[in-house]
């Protein structure tokens, strides 16, 4: 009988590691990894409400980024600005709903938290070339002075609403809804063509 | 085209969806719910819009981006948008 709690990559069918695209001197210039399996909750809340901003912080270890675009960080967990009063918190799977359960817990009434883990697809991209890929896709400012490590934003790739966030130099992750997965999995790797790409085991 | 969304600051015009215009304003609860005045006032607020040709007041969502709602006044001879501000601010600029 099929296990219904398993959770099974949306990329599984199309998934194959190794190198592809162009065959250039040096090497291919981006790697692409699906990061999973991932803890994923949307935090909703007014920062301003004291029971909502320390709930927070004694869920995750971190301050509420009130910044636009801001990342906060606590050990393997990030948290993400999405827009005034509305976050993200990623980090390695941490078990069937306990991410969550620990932000209802920490916050009470005083926010609307959802785990959205499976329904996000993340794909990691780095390498030299990682930025000038996405360029071809989001119409977003990738200047390597404005779109630095711990900083992300929404917006649309092929049409498909996305997050992206720069965890660190040259490293990108591309979060899409788990139905789009497959669909920007493809666009991403064929607009990585002609740099040459590999496609590492996946990790969170 | 870029757009200034009050809170991710420039971004693109595909990101963004018109929303309406900012101007209208819900009617007044009257005295009487049979007043024939109120059903004036009421098919107005719903289907009757002003066509103004340079500055006017728009809603907007930033709907690939923050999903916020906010306005902007945009001169619709130019396009050329004066001022964006989250919806209880007013807005500044153009010659209104």
């Amino acid at each position: 009988m099929v296990d219904l709690t398993e959770r099974v990559s949306a990329l599984a069918a199309i998934y194959e590691t190794g190198t592809f695209g162009a065959t250039v001197d040096g090497g291919p210039s981006v790697a692409f990894s699906e990061r999973r399996p991932l803890s994923i909750v949307h935090v909703a809340g007014k920062p301003d409400d004291k029971a909502f901003s320390d709930g927070v912080k004694t869920a995750c270890g971190c301050d509420l980024p009130t910044t636009p675009g801001d990342i906060a960080t606590s050990g393997d967990l990030s948290l993400v600005w999405l827009a005034p009063e509305r976050w993200l918190a990623v980090c390695p799977n941490r078990g069937s709903g306990v991410l969550e359960a620990a932000f209802r817990d920490a916050c009470g009434d005083s926010g609307a938290i959802i785990d959205v883990s499976h329904g996000r697809t993340v794909i990691r991209l780095s390498g030299a070339n990682a930025r000038t890929v996405l360029m071809k896709g989001a119409p977003l400012d990738f200047h390597k002075k404005v779109f630095t490590p711990g900083r992300a934003a929404q917006s649309a790739i092929s049409q498909c609403g996305t997050l992206i966030t720069c965890p660190a130099e040259d490293t990108f992750d591309v979060y899409v809804f788990r139905a789009f997965g497959q669909h920007m999995w493809e666009w991403l790797t064929d607009a990585a063509g002609e740099f040459g790409y590999s496609v590492e085991t996946p990790a969170t | 085209m870029l757009i200034k969304c009050p809170w991710c600051g420039d971004r693109a015009l595909q990101e963004f969806s018109y929303q309406g215009d900012a101007t209208v304003q819900r009617p007044a609860e009257p005295a009487e719910p049979t007043d024939a005045k109120w059903d004036d006032e009421w098919y107005q607020f719903v289907y009757l819009r002003d066509d103004p040709k340079g500055w006017h007041d728009e809603l907007w969502q930033h709907n690939l981006g923050c999903r916020k709602h906010f306005k902007a006044r945009r001169n619709t001879v130019t396009h050329e948008i004066a001022d964006t501000g989250p919806m209880n601010e007013e807005l500044k600029g153009g010659d209104k």
